[in-house]
């Protein structure tokens, strides 16, 4: 049964707040680091399933959070959660044009997507007029912010449950795409381009898809982000941060596996965090934790986070042939007959004028 | 570093704006010479480049509280950020460069492992700089103030230093990689890795040295940066890009491209700057950067034969 793991790690992390996050700072890190998850797993639909390293999701994020500000400014507050997905559709749109950069492979596309976003964030700087410059803009107070239609809440466990909501839905896509003919040609896309084309696979209608839903996901992410934060700067929204939770955080999760995004954010910001807070005087502190767990990491393990949880899961097996071998003289047997088998079957491939 | 404002005729504008953006020019090439070096043998894609540069800015102040200028402190930062480079090599890069030469599975030739590494380094050195040092910026200002006056265009010292000291450095480079006997062998390694191997050149030792020269590049460029341009822990994100666009208009690890195409970029740079806006003069280098990727995917000046 695939799905009893996930079901069983999102409703002990929907009981969290009941015992673990006992104060407002630990419930905003919370929900922070679901956001981000949710942001890592909508990267990897592209990146980590598709090979596409795209640095650039950061315009999605941006757009879909400012996306949001302008929601409530020209449309209406009210109809804040007609107005996630709609924005988040708008900022896909808009970003299309990056599709001009899957004529590149690798390492131009990456850095192509890197100078896009660079470009956006200085534009939503410069014209200040429409998003108020450096000094980023606030998401207007409905009702004293109490206002559930317009995604505020009095409560701030809401914002925590909303993101879950968010992560486990974003979960299912991505198992659905891993599984569907849709995943598959992705990955063949990413395994040997060439070679997919060669087998029919129509190589840029998939990425565009495959982009157009990822940044989708992130744009409604962004949004949501807005809503919790109810802040967005140029830095924020389009900056070196966003690369860093949307597409370090997953990579050194395990790049283009379904627990990779779950695992490298849902560790990493947490102990960011804590190092934050552990050295208040030095800001900066929780980064530098956060570059050289993650240097250590990819340099020992590069599969990430998901790598080594299956080498511990190797040695756990052992661990416990270990137990078995020493409690019960049966393991000699099981040995002998191990080796039996093995005999056989390289028998089984020689001729059988050697019996 | 936008360009000066100097009244007069337009020619003479011109002309400033032409000279400033050659010297800031000159300084683009010499750090993204080192990027191009560092990509071209050991097609690591340095994310941490610019942060390199900064920290020679910061060892520039530091060495300046000790009483050394920058001019004086050039030759030992140069050093201790060549065996940085190394070490950050050895211990961080190494494995990855070795696996996927060996093994070239990702057919892009582009390894998400040095991506995230590379990251990481730029987000250590980036958060530990604003540790030891504050966020708020670090400059130099006692180091040559004055300004030349040459037939009506203003050069500030520090500039023409700048300038100066990365010609002589590029020509040096230059000289090493062409005109010696372990520059010709990094050429073999770039040209042919496998028949290098063959005739006993070791590409494996020959990458700490490229990534070591390419460190002591970034942080050269770094200390005569500091005597015109103020630090802050960040600053090398901005300088990265530049030099990830001058790297990939001059062609992939080639150096010699990478320092035409950084004087390249510093006029075009100093143009958007004077006659669009200074809030704008680095989206007129990405538009130029993105359309020159997408129809001259090659590089401006090409690649021919083997590169650096």
């Amino acid at each position: 049964m695939r799905w009893r793991l996930p079901l069983f790690v999102a409703v002990l992390v929907a009981t969290l707040p009941l015992w673990l996050l006992t104060n407002q700072y630990l419930r905003s890190t919370a929900t922070l680091t679901l956001l981000w998850i949710a942001a890592g797993i909508a990267w990897n639909v592209l990146g980590g399933f598709g090979g596409q390293l795209s640095l650039g999701h950061g315009v999605f994020f941006g757009l879909g959070a400012y996306g949001l500000y302008f929601w409530f400014e020209h449309v209406s507050a009210s109809s804040a959660w007609l107005g996630v997905p709609v924005i988040a559709l708008l900022a896909a749109v808009v970003g299309l044009p990056m599709v001009v950069a899957f004529r590149l492979r690798g390492v131009y596309f990456a850095l192509v997507t890197f100078a896009v976003v660079t470009i956006i964030q200085d534009l939503a700087g410069y014209f200040s007029s429409v998003t108020n410059g450096p000094d980023g803009v606030s998401l207007p107070l409905v009702n004293g912010g109490s206002a559930p239609s317009a995604i505020e809440f009095s409560n701030p466990v809401t914002y925590f449950y909303i993101a879950l909501g968010a992560v486990v839905l974003y979960g299912a896509i991505a198992a659905l795409v891993r599984r569907s003919s849709f995943g598959l040609r992705l990955r063949a896309i990413r395994d040997d381009e060439v070679a997919a084309r060669s087998n029919g696979v129509k190589v840029i209608r998939v990425k565009v898809a495959a982009l157009l839903l990822s940044a989708w996901m992130v744009a409604v992410v962004g949004a949501l982000y807005m809503a919790t934060v109810q802040f967005i700067d140029p830095a924020s929204g389009f900056g070196p941060m966003v690369i860093t939770q949307t597409v370090v955080a997953p990579m050194a999760g395990g790049l283009g596996t379904l627990w990779g995004p779950a695992l490298g954010a849902g560790i990493l910001y947490p102990l960011q965090q804590a190092f934050s807070n552990l050295f208040p005087n030095l800001a900066g502190m929780g980064l530098v934790v956060y570059g050289a767990v993650v240097a250590l990491l990819m340099r020992l393990e590069p599969r990430g986070f998901v790598g080594v949880f299956s080498r511990v899961a190797v040695l756990w097996d052992n661990g416990i042939n270990w137990v078995a071998r020493r409690r019960s003289g049966e393991e000699r047997w099981v040995r002998v007959l191990s080796r039996w088998r093995m005999s056989e079957s390289s028998l089984e491939g020689s001729s059988p004028s050697t019996m | 570093m936008g360009g000066d404002e100097q009244g007069g005729s337009p020619t003479h504008t011109f002309l400033q704006v032409l000279v400033s953006g050659i010297l800031v020019g000159g300084l683009y090439g010499m750090f993204s010479s080192g990027l191009a070096l560092v990509l071209g043998s050991t097609k690591v894609v340095n994310f941490a480049h610019g942060d390199f540069i900064t920290l020679g800015m910061y060892g520039a102040v530091q060495f300046a509280r000790f009483g050394l200028n920058p001019l004086e402190s050039l030759v030992p930062i140069a050093l201790i950020m060549f065996a940085v480079g190394a070490v950050v090599y050895q211990v961080a890069l190494r494995r990855s460069v070795l696996d996927q030469h060996e093994s070239p599975s990702e057919r892009t030739g582009f390894s998400h492992v040095q991506l995230v590494i590379t990251i990481s380094i730029s987000l250590i050195i980036e958060n530990g700089l604003q540790v030891a040092y504050s966020p708020n910026s670090q400059s130099i200002n006692d180091f040559l103030n004055g300004t030349l006056n040459l037939g009506g265009i203003y050069v500030p010292e520090t500039q023409l230093l700048a300038f100066g000291v990365a010609l002589v450095t590029f020509a040096l480079l230059y000289i090493a990689i062409h005109r010696t006997r372990r520059g010709k062998a990094l050429q073999a390694i770039v040209d042919n890795l496998g028949a290098a191997a063959l005739v006993g050149i070791n590409a494996s030792r020959m990458y700490i040295v490229t990534f070591g020269t390419g460190c002591a590049l970034a942080a050269i460029s770094g200390v005569v940066l500091i005597t015109y341009y103020p630090a802050v822990p960040t600053t090398g994100l901005n300088l990265l890009t530049i030099a990830f666009v001058v790297v990939i208009l001059g062609g992939l690890g080639n150096t010699v491209g990478a320092f035409v195409s950084g004087i390249v970029i510093g006029v075009v740079q100093q143009l958007t700057a004077t006659y669009v806006s200074i809030g704008l003069q680095n989206i007129g280098l990405f538009v130029v950067f993105i359309a020159a990727m997408l129809f001259f995917p090659q590089g401006i000046l090409g690649k021919r034969g083997a590169a650096l």
